[in-house]
């Protein structure tokens, strides 16, 4: 008898639906962004979100069961993330899927959102097992964590301000280029010298621990852009953004990197928005090479939020015979290896 | 036919079961000590096993749309149309806080206006006129402050009752600006209950009416801050 869970995703600005079956197999993964509405206001509105949740999170899940030509009787369990992220966001998910564990008499299996982005390479990669090391880096969260087995997390470290994403987020609205800052910085950086502006690498030397800083390289490059402008120098904007980018890989490569070393872990896997930079992706690869080590990311789809890395982290922990009550909570700092699951 | 109510607009999160006139059982907590988000579908549970019935056995939900807390709303909503669209025979209707508040004076012949107090100065508001087995509502649904709803009010001119909990340090503006007679109820009770939201869904069940759990939304009444920020800026340029 194989397994059928329904993972349900709303922690942030995308509603999300997706039915895996037995933890590997994707058998629809719908993904509905509100990319477009908060694009306005230069980041995520929650209250907004919230609203566009409670619009959008029937019809997602309709849509998943109707893709994946399966009725809400063969689902086994409701997989739903629970934090962390924005609480009214990730309340939306929540009230449905314990709605639906209750009526179906099924159990209700709450996900770490941190955890399911680890998943998504267990999607992607079938003999993939731990131990690993993974950074989970996206517009919320810039963390480091020792996956030891399935379940068993190791928070080695995290940002003390502002989150990887959420700092190309920023410098993209002082520069009016748009929202989400991603994609976008990366595509100009590409035009640009990465050496011509020597901005800081945070906490990167001098410093033993594994955690990250962002906000002081943001303010560097704000500052930058600012004095270009006042000096009325020639400066080409591509070159202050690949400079940027640059500044930030060499942080998450090397401390990803030195993690793997000082725990004796070959294999590290990527997870989060920022996963999809195709230059953080290579850069990791060339280097863990050298070093004898191993890189794994999940395809562009699956890095970006989705309930299908839900439903996956789903299975594992129903497998575990780990069930949530009815009465969870959304919690919206939910840490990640701060205990055994 | 048997109704479930759910309201989880304000602190209290507010559950009814009604078989026609008859209350079924009825279940109210503050969310000071369970958080509304945490106790709605256990409380649902807990109830329906305290009269020994099953979802299966319910006719249809009824809940609470608003006006109120955004986040409490989106709490019942949630709840009703996950627990509707996985028993897809259960239909759902969604019924304001505000109808269900003034339903606790049904049958007084009178002006009757509840009011939700949120904590912000604003004030949910709708103005009905009681008859002997019906209200009507005569002034829709807003979201003011106090002098714009008694602007209004005012030109009414007959007795009205004003009904919502906290109401009384509104009490003496409210007397001072009006030329009709108005009585106050500001009461512990004066919350819009799960079992006048469950019979005003039976309301709805016998007109044949019926929502659409994919489009079902919150009467919000206010957009968000954001989006006002934004609107102001974009009419001052």
């Amino acid at each position: 008898m194989s397994d059928l869970i329904l993972g349900i995703e709303t922690s942030c600005d995308e509603t999300a639906a997706a039915l895996v079956e037995d933890g590997k197999k994707i058998l629809a993964n719908i993904v509905t962004s509100q990319i477009k509405i908060h694009q306005k206001y230069g980041g995520v509105v929650p209250e907004i979100a919230s609203r566009k949740h409670l619009e959008a999170i029937i019809p997602v899940i309709d849509r998943a069961l109707y893709t994946s030509q399966k009725k809400l009787e063969e689902v086994s369990a409701i997989a739903v993330t629970y934090g962390p992220g924005l609480v009214g966001s990730l309340l939306v998910g929540l009230s449905v899927a314990k709605a639906l564990a209750f009526a179906r008499s099924i159990p209700l299996i709450g996900i770490n959102h941190l955890e399911a982005h680890i998943y998504a390479n267990f999607l992607a990669y079938e003999e993939l097992v731990p131990p690993l090391i993974c950074l989970i880096v996206s517009g919320g969260h810039t963390s480091l964590v020792q996956m030891k087995d399935f379940g068993e997390y190791k928070l080695l470290g995290q940002t003390r301000d502002d989150a990887a994403g959420e700092v190309f987020d920023k410098i993209s609205k002082v520069l009016d280029l748009g929202y989400p800052g991603g994609p976008i910085i990366e595509k100009l950086a590409k035009k640009g010298n990465p050496l011509a502006v020597n901005f800081p690498r945070p906490l990167l030397n001098n410093d033993k621990s594994f955690d990250f800083s962002f906000s002081g390289l943001k303010t560097a490059v704000i500052y930058q852009i600012r004095k270009f402008k006042e000096e009325k120098n020639v400066w080409k904007v591509e070159d202050v953004l690949a400079s940027f980018q640059r500044a930030v890989i060499d942080v998450l490569v090397e401390k990803t990197l030195n993690a793997a070393l000082a725990f004796k872990i070959k294999k590290i896997v990527l997870a989060g928005g920022v996963s999809a930079n195709k230059l953080l992706r290579k850069e990791i690869k060339e280097r863990a090479k050298i070093l004898d080590l191993e890189v794994f990311y999940p395809p562009l789809p699956l890095c970006t939020d989705n309930a299908a890395m839900v439903a996956s982290a789903g299975y594992f922990r129903l497998k575990d015979n780990k069930k949530s009550s009815l009465n969870l909570d959304a919690v919206s700092r939910l840490p990640l290896g701060r205990k055994k699951y | 036919m048997k109704i479930l109510g759910i309201d989880s607009s304000t602190r209290i999160c507010s559950l009814g079961l009604i078989e026609e006139h008859n209350i079924l059982t009825e279940y109210n907590i503050n969310s000071y000590y369970q958080k509304t988000s945490s106790i709605l579908v256990p409380a649902i549970k807990t109830m329906l096993e305290g009269v020994n019935l099953t979802l299966a056995e319910i006719d249809g939900i009824a809940v609470a749309i608003g006006p109120g807390s955004f986040t409490g709303l989106r709490i019942g909503l949630g709840v009703a149309k996950g627990l509707c669209y996985a028993t897809t025979s259960l239909p759902l209707w969604g019924i304001s806080t505000l109808d269900a508040l003034a339903y606790s004076l049904r049958g007084v012949p009178s002006l009757i206006c509840p009011l939700l107090l949120s904590t912000r100065e604003e004030i949910f508001s709708a103005v009905f006129r009681g008859g002997e087995d019906s209200l009507e509502k005569i002034i829709d649904y807003d979201c003011s402050d106090m002098d714009t709803l008694l602007a209004k009010i005012s030109f009414l001119k007959e007795k009205i009752i004003f009904i919502g909990e906290g109401l009384k340090k509104y009490q003496k503006a409210i007397q001072e600006r009006l030329n009709q007679e108005a009585l106050f109820i500001d009461s512990p009770l004066a919350f819009p209950r799960g079992v006048n939201i469950a019979f005003l869904g039976l309301e709805k069940l016998q007109k044949g009416e019926k929502e659409d759990i994919h489009t079902l939304s919150p009467l919000y009444l206010r957009k968000s801050q954001a989006e006002m920020v934004r609107e102001k800026k974009t009419t001052e340029i």
